[in-house]
């Protein structure tokens, strides 16, 4: 039986990144120019030199993920490209680059939401799963509950209605000194301590599963300059009123808390007993523990993409791309890159994807 | 009903409300929308957690668009299109960016004239290609013991006489 393969290209951000993916599972190639050294040395994303090296990067990005995979164009089933949501100017260049080689080879073009690739990134790790399933997708841009019904299927439970949980690290870490990005660096500073170290709320909303997670980032900032004040009046200096370590573990703790619960009433609710992580907050080492713990308790089966696969990359869309292949989904050259593209439900209603076989 | 002005104290081209919630925050973004017009520009700053996309929030619905309004931060921009009879609000974040060199390179200053309203977050990191017509409001929390209460600082240096009738409007209007 010969495969399916799918060309991925992702450049909503940071990443410009290309892979040659076989039937939705298997990684042939995945190759992502990063630019996060880069943004460190500014503290965040620089959209200008963001754009410029994704122009730079594409094409031979995509040269090299189809020689590691030991491919040729005219081997590929379908191209699959991010088209939102993201930075309008950067996902132009991966999706007019997919058009380009569409037109070019033949081949169809099919257009993928980012956020339904970071879902698909678990595909990719665990070759049994198999939807229905529920998928915690928390990045620096989103913070999603998603119930993926089928595959391309997908019902958004809960959002953030202000900042997502990657920006409350992100933004407390350059808050308080620790720099970026500021995910990894909280993680790694609140290793071994005190998760209570002073009280944080957790925001919640009666009617809703949403998220919120300003309230407690101005809270931390709150007692952040608390802390200052105190540190002043005795001539110190504030980590010796508190440590950095405990703030950092008591601040990380509150945000995951939260995703941990809203999380688990989400599957008290769908009575699913099968859950995903996506996205670069996935990777965090107090999230992972915690959810283990509690799907243990709860019965519930867990996995999670390897790190590699948790930040933006294209094998990801690859797979995406290739379930919405095999539905019939099919994209015009006309498609449009999208910067608030949402995350719609029963996209691909009119096929039964239920039936595919891999 | 989350009145906003609790207190109002106009000095020299410089109006100051106090906020006490987030609540009435969000109502004075919702009464401010109601002053805007086509291609109106606001700059939003204030240290983290001062509420800005909260005043943002209120904008939008004053505005009536529909759907979440979360921070861009990340994104750099979310659009929320005009719905019918009202005008599309563009929800930018310069929080990332170096300058507004990086704002222009990628065409977002573009929006500016899109017939819409544009608010823009930690806008000083742009001041300098901020158009004459731009209304500035800075957000400031005064008192740690008063965690949820926030001074409203605006200026409007382009464009005084829309200033001086938002004051009028702001001492008629009670329900806001």
């Amino acid at each position: 039986m010969t495969s399916d393969l799918i060309l991925g290209i992702e450049s909503s951000c940071d990443e410009t990144a290309a892979a040659v993916v076989a039937d939705g599972r298997v990684i042939l190639s995945s190759v992502i120019a990063s630019q996060a050294d880069l943004h460190s040395a500014y503290g965040g994303v620089v959209p200008e030199i963001a754009s410029r090296m994704h122009v730079e990067a594409i094409l031979p990005v995509i040269d090299q993920a189809l020689e590691e995979a030991g491919k040729t164009l005219t081997d590929l089933s379908a191209i699959a490209v991010t088209y939102g949501p993201g930075l309008v100017g950067a996902l132009l260049v991966g999706l007019s680059v997919a058009k380009g080689l569409a037109w070019a080879t033949g081949k169809p073009l099919i257009g993928v939401h980012h956020i339904e690739g970071h879902i698909a990134a678990n595909y990719l790790a665990d070759p049994d799963l198999q939807p229905p399933f529920l998928c915690l997708v928390v990045s620096g841009a989103h913070s999603h509950l998603v119930l993926v019904e089928d595959y391309g299927r997908n019902t958004v439970l809960a959002r953030t209605r202000d900042d997502a949980a990657g920006e409350a690290f992100d933004k407390i870490a350059r808050a308080i000194g620790l720099g970026y990005p500021g995910g990894p660096l909280i993680d790694r500073t609140a290793e071994g301590g005190r998760t209570d170290a002073f009280a944080l709320p957790r925001s919640r909303f009666a009617d809703s599963l949403d998220f919120s997670f300003s309230g407690l980032k101005t809270a931390a900032l709150n007692q952040f300059n608390r802390f200052h004040q105190q540190a002043e009046k005795a001539g110190s200096e504030v980590w010796d009123v508190i440590s950095l370590q405990d703030f950092a573990a008591t601040y990380q703790q509150a945000i995951v808390d939260v995703l941990v619960d809203h999380t688990f009433q989400a599957l008290d609710q769908t009575r699913l007993k099968r859950l995903t992580l996506a996205g670069g907050v996935a990777a965090n080492s107090c999230l992972r523990r915690c959810m283990t713990d509690r799907a243990a308790d709860a019965g519930v089966l867990l996995s999670y993409p390897p790190l590699w696969l948790c930040t933006d990359n294209a094998a990801m869309i690859a797979s995406a791309g290739y379930y919405a292949y095999k539905a019939g989904r099919r994209d015009e050259l006309s498609l449009n890159a999208t910067a608030s593209l949402e995350l719609t439900d029963d996209r691909y209603a009119d096929s039964d994807a239920r039936d595919l076989s891999i | 009903m989350n009145r906003i002005a609790k207190t109002l104290h106009f000095d020299a081209g410089l109006l100051t409300l106090t906020s006490v919630s987030i609540e009435q925050t969000i109502a004075f973004g919702r009464w401010l929308a109601n002053h805007l017009v086509a291609d109106d520009i606001v700059s939003l700053d204030g240290d983290l957690g001062a509420g800005k996309t909260a005043l943002t929030r209120g904008l939008a619905e004053g505005l009536g668009c529909q759907g979440p309004v979360s921070s861009p931060t990340f994104t750099l921009l979310i659009e929320h299109p005009a719905q019918l009879g009202g005008l599309a609000l563009f929800h930018f974040d310069a929080y990332r960016l170096s300058d507004s060199g990086s704002f222009c390179e990628i065409g977002l200053d573009e929006y500016f004239t899109q017939k819409g309203v544009s608010v823009i977050e930690w806008g000083e990191v742009i001041a300098d290609i901020l158009p004459t017509q731009t209304l500035y409001i800075l957000l400031s929390q005064q008192d740690l013991n008063q965690p949820d209460s926030r001074q409203i600082e605006i200026t409007w240096p382009g464009c005084p006489d829309r200033l001086a009738a938002l004051i009028q409007r702001l001492k008629e209007d009670d329900s806001c």
